[in-house]
């Protein structure tokens, strides 16, 4: 987390144009959730945790 | 007149996805998947799942459709300790959602339903962002509500239990460098209302006794040291969760994108947890991408948490109930490690309409130091889909 807030406090200087951004247009830099819905229930399920997810989540269904 | 007012705002969605559509050739995404996951504790859930979205390319608008099955099996070492024999249940979640994007700013808008025979989930939500610096730092805010009624097999649907969950997320993308993006994001979550386990009832000991229960102790263990009364489980109705999620994303060479999740998360009942996802995705061709993954999580107990509940004695000779028992090992200290290997493949060649074949298999471990029952469990993930895009 310190290593994120120090490359955002980076990123405040820097500026990328779109021509720029050939490394950043690949497919596999998205940051979206990576894992599908049947994984991210697993998790869900598994972990006391909830949050960080792309959307709004819906209930566990898991009584 | 109610009737009016939901059909106005209906008619200019579609007029306005019609008219969009009729100016900009329209990109189709589907795709198909089954999972499998099986554990230790006798629990087998298959969950087939398909999706389809559409828009325009330029994603100013999109409407996707999500569904997914879990069809569950279970005789978990709790179920059986209460006698009960093993059984199998479907869930149904459906999803839609919409999008919208001009000048920089998108609206998304969410729905998803999901049903078994003794669980009903309704959540909506929304979500704003906007493209600021040339795309370079990108905030983003989300609002959802979600209605839960809460019964068991065989309780009349008017005696159902109601939990009501509202959640706000919000946060921002960061373009940190022409390799490097990153993002951070916090969650509030309040929960309120029936927040229990209606199924776990819970063994309790005399006073001093809990101790001398281990760990892991088995079902005829707890059986011949626990007293006859066994209430069921109990848990405070409020909850208020706290997470702040931190991603990056880097382009190492020609070939290699790393990726980094970590989550902290902390709550009104005490508990704390650390989730880290690690992930390193190679093109091993110009079609093929492989990920091996590693994902850990460690969390504290919940404040209430005991591995063996005692009767509380009283001044008058009679004993008491905690207010606050749970069965529930999720509530308890654990540690899970998970590692697992992913394929996505393209099918198609360049230049032609792309078609995808992925895979994934992962195993995980958790440790539970502190449960009645067992001490850790095993379970296998698999999962395996095809997915498409048309423009």
């Amino acid at each position: 987390m310190a290593l994120l807030a120090v490359l955002v406090s980076a990123s405040s200087c820097m500026r990328v144009r779109p021509y720029q951004r050939e490394r950043l247009a690949h497919p596999t830099m998205s940051l979206s959730e990576i894992a599908g819905p049947a994984e991210q229930h697993v998790h869900a399920v598994h972990e006391g945790a909830t949050g960080g997810g792309s959307g709004a989540e819906g209930g566990c269904g898991c009584n | 007149m109610r009737l009016q007012l939901i059909r106005a705002p209906l008619l200019g969605v579609a007029l306005l996805l019609c008219g969009s559509a009729q100016a900009e050739p329209v990109r189709v995404e589907g795709d198909a998947q089954v999972a499998v996951y099986t554990d230790t504790d006798h629990v087998t859930v298959s969950s087939p799942s398909a999706s389809i979205t559409v828009g325009d390319r330029d994603s100013r608008w999109s409407v996707g459709a999500h569904y997914l099955l879990d069809a569950v099996s279970a005789a978990s070492v709790d179920i059986v300790s209460t006698a009960s024999s093993r059984w199998s249940e479907y869930r149904h979640v459906g999803a839609l959602d919409l999008s919208f994007k001009k000048r920089g700013v998108q609206l998304g808008l969410s729905g998803s339903v999901s049903s078994e025979p003794d669980y009903l989930s309704l959540t909506a939500g929304a979500t704003l962002s906007i493209e600021l610096l040339d795309k370079n730092f990108v905030p983003f805010i989300g609002l959802s509500y979600g209605h839960d009624d809460v019964g068991r097999t065989g309780l009349a649907r008017s005696r159902w239990e109601l939990l009501q969950r509202g959640q706000l997320q919000a946060g921002a993308t960061f373009v940190v460098n022409r390799s490097v993006i990153a993002s951070l994001q916090l969650d509030v979550g309040l929960e309120r209302g029936y927040l229990a386990k209606p199924y776990r009832y819970i063994p309790l000991f005399a006073p001093g006794v809990g101790a001398s229960v281990p760990a892991g102790a088995s079902p005829a263990q707890v059986n011949e040291l626990r007293l006859d009364e066994r209430p069921l489980d109990r848990v405070p109705e409020a909850r208020d969760r706290y997470a702040l999620t931190g991603r990056i994303a880097a382009r190492v060479g020609r070939r290699t994108t790393l990726r980094f999740d970590e989550r902290v998360y902390t709550d009104s009942w005490r508990l704390w947890a650390s989730t880290t996802d690690a992930r390193v995705l190679v093109d091993a061709s110009e079609r093929v991408i492989v990920w091996p993954q590693l994902r850990y999580h460690g969390q504290g107990a919940a404040s209430f948490w005991r591995r063996a509940y005692e009767v509380i004695p009283l001044e008058d000779g009679t004993t008491s109930v905690p207010t606050y028992r749970t069965g529930d090992r999720e509530l308890s200290r654990l540690h899970t490690i998970t590692a697992g290997l992913g394929v996505k493949a393209r099918l198609t060649r360049a230049g032609r309409p792309p078609v995808f074949f992925s895979f994934l298999v992962s195993g995980a471990y958790t440790l539970y130091p502190d449960a009645l029952y067992i001490t850790h469990r095993w379970s296998l993930f698999s999962s395996m889909g095809f997915s498409f895009v048309r423009e």
